[in-house]
């Protein structure tokens, strides 16, 4: 049973490991930190208000928190810092400490900007949005709980009007990177063991970043509830059961990790 | 007590290619040195990180103070002191933090050991570790192998990039833990001079086997190289004796081989009805003639 100092140390240990961590929070921070000065209500798409895009940086902070070795091999090549892993693993020290603790750290990361929307949101909690496609329209108007359609003044175009509409996009978006950094830490550890994981780990990062601009461009053309609006509708009207499922996936994969990262051999 | 805290059987292991260590077989007695030698590439790296739990065997099996290491529970790694080829320890990192990490894992850290080797080695607490040379970071990272008191050293290449000073105090340093704990050490190196003046028994890796392991005055009086020459029937053929190399040349046979009471070169000159001429071998030359494929 490890104690609270040995948590603490080992936690400060990997943020030195790792100075790069610092960069990435900066650029992390650049979306959120735009939102507080935005004091708007409206937001021209729900699309858009729904595309996080920091959500690929989970993949890169996961790399660089809970594999920095794999990270250190870029390419093929051997960058000239240490990773402090073998280091560790060779010290007295659970192994399911050493990866819980990086798991934290990642968790505490990417929950910086969901955190920091959420704390903005609550300014002004309402939202008005643009939503183009009928379906969709319904499917929001029918949802989420006094979701109404507003005319815009001047252009008498339909707006909807969801009450705690940015609170409850905040809480999306906390939802999709809580997501995003447990499957990021199920395919570092599967990948671990492989020969090409650095390559197999960065084809399947543009996949995921490219995939998803696609699936947004696609949105446009169907007259059909996007896939990622549909999904938000769903969260949006079942909070409880994804929050549930939600706690109890992070569990089980955080507990799954940890016996894989410990049974891993690390060359 | 365990009479062998390490302890390596029939052990193979390859990394994609052929076998880097094969059918290994290798023990260390408790309380004793044991010097690690081989060629660049030969295996000891890969035992050694076997031994300190990074990696498994493919066959065979590892044991230090009578367990799995790949196994080890952090309680039970608290008898365990490594310190690598490489030093490991990230570059943004100050000492004081590293050692922070020590103090807080290890209940039988010694801090006044790790003060009086900072002071003996130059370095501070307050020193960033990637502002260390070569040398002090080796230093550094023995410093944190021995500062828990461990009852089994494994160290890799521990005199690497060290000047002659600094060699001889981790050469000293490395003998009072053993006077003062009982800690059996095993410890690679390229410095045979380092093996010559504290191990207590060798080993020479070569092509994955370990074709001795014993003392150092042991190896010195039973490993001979003859050449045979003169001969008066003709040159013996095919496997002519059990040795660690032989080579053929016109009209001469050197045989590198253990001699003992039945196998002298003497009985092999008069079986051969030859002539023979006996050169005694230095550690070096010992080292020299069984790595050589």
């Amino acid at each position: 049973m490890s104690t609270p100092r040995q948590f603490w140390t080992l936690l400060k240990f990997h943020v030195s490991v790792n100075p790069f961590i610092g960069f990435m929070l900066i650029a992390f921070g650049v979306q959120p930190i735009m939102a507080i000065f935005d004091s708007s209500t409206y937001h021209s798409d729900l699309s858009f208000s729904l595309f996080v895009q920091n959500i690929f940086f989970v993949l890169l902070l996961g790399l660089w928190i809970l594999a920095p070795d794999m990270a250190q091999q870029s390419w093929g090549r051997t960058l000239s810092w240490s990773s402090g892993t073998e280091f560790l693993l060779t010290r007295a020290i659970s192994r399911s400490l050493i990866y819980r603790t990086r798991a934290v750290l990642l968790y505490a990361l990417v929950l910086l900007i969901p955190v920091l929307s959420l704390v903005q949101a609550l300014k002004q909690p309402d939202l008005k949005v643009t939503e183009f496609q009928k379906p969709a329209r319904q499917m929001c108007l029918a949802t989420i709980a006094g979701s109404v359609l507003e005319s815009e003044p001047g252009t008498g175009s339909s707006l909807i009007f969801l009450p705690w509409g940015k609170v409850l996009v905040g809480k999306w978006q906390a939802w999709l990177f809580i997501i995003s950094a447990l499957a990021t830490q199920i395919l570092l550890m599967l990948v671990y063991p492989l020969k090409r994981r650095t390559f197999i780990f960065y084809a399947l990062f543009f996949i995921l970043i490219f995939g998803h601009v696609w699936i947004a461009f696609l949105d446009v053309h169907n007259n059909v509830v996007p896939p990622v609006e549909h999904l938000f509708f769903v969260f949006a009207s079942h909070q409880m059961l994804f929050w549930g499922l939600t706690v109890i996936a992070v569990v089980i994969g955080q507990l799954w990790c940890e016996r894989r990262f410990a049974a891993l051999e690390h060359q | 007590m365990i009479e062998t805290p390490i302890l390596v059987h029939n052990v193979t292991r390859s990394f994609g290619g052929p076998p880097v260590l094969k059918d290994l077989n290798l023990s260390v007695k408790a309380g004793s040195i044991y010097g690690f030698l081989g060629r660049n590439g030969s295996g000891k790296t890969t035992t050694i990180r076997m031994l300190a739990g990074l990696i498994k065997p493919a066959m065979g099996e590892v044991r230090v103070m009578g367990l799995d290491p790949f196994t080890l529970t952090a309680a039970k790694r608290q008898g365990l002191g490594y310190m690598s080829e490489k030093a490991g320890i990230p570059f943004y990192t100050k000492i004081g933090g590293v050692l922070e990490l020590g103090r807080a894992f290890y209940p039988t850290w010694d801090t006044s050991l790790v003060d009086a080797l900072l002071a003996k080695y130059g370095l501070s607490q307050k020193n960033w570790f990637r502002t260390l040379s070569q040398g002090q970071q080796r230093l550094f990272s023995f410093i944190m192998a021995i500062a828990p008191r461990p009852k089994v050293l494994l160290l890799d290449e521990p005199a690497a990039n060290l000047d002659v000073v600094a060699r001889r105090e981790i050469l000293d340093d490395i003998l009072e833990l053993i006077r003062e704990r009982e800690c059996t050490v095993l410890f690679s190196t390229h410095i045979l001079s380092d093996v010559e003046r504290v191990a207590d028994e060798i080993g020479i890796l070569a092509q994955g086997h370990l074709r001795v392991s014993e003392s150092l005055d042991s190896l010195k009086d039973s490993i001979r190289q003859v050449r045979f020459f003169d001969f008066r029937n003709g040159m013996p053929e095919g496997d002519i004796t059990e040795n660690y190399r032989i080579v053929r040349g016109k009209g001469e046979i050197t045989l590198t081989l253990r001699i003992n009471a039945d196998l002298t070169p003497e009985t092999l000159a008069q079986r051969w009805s030859c002539q023979q001429e006996t050169r005694v071998l230095n550690l070096e030359d010992i080292f020299i003639e069984l790595s050589r494929n």
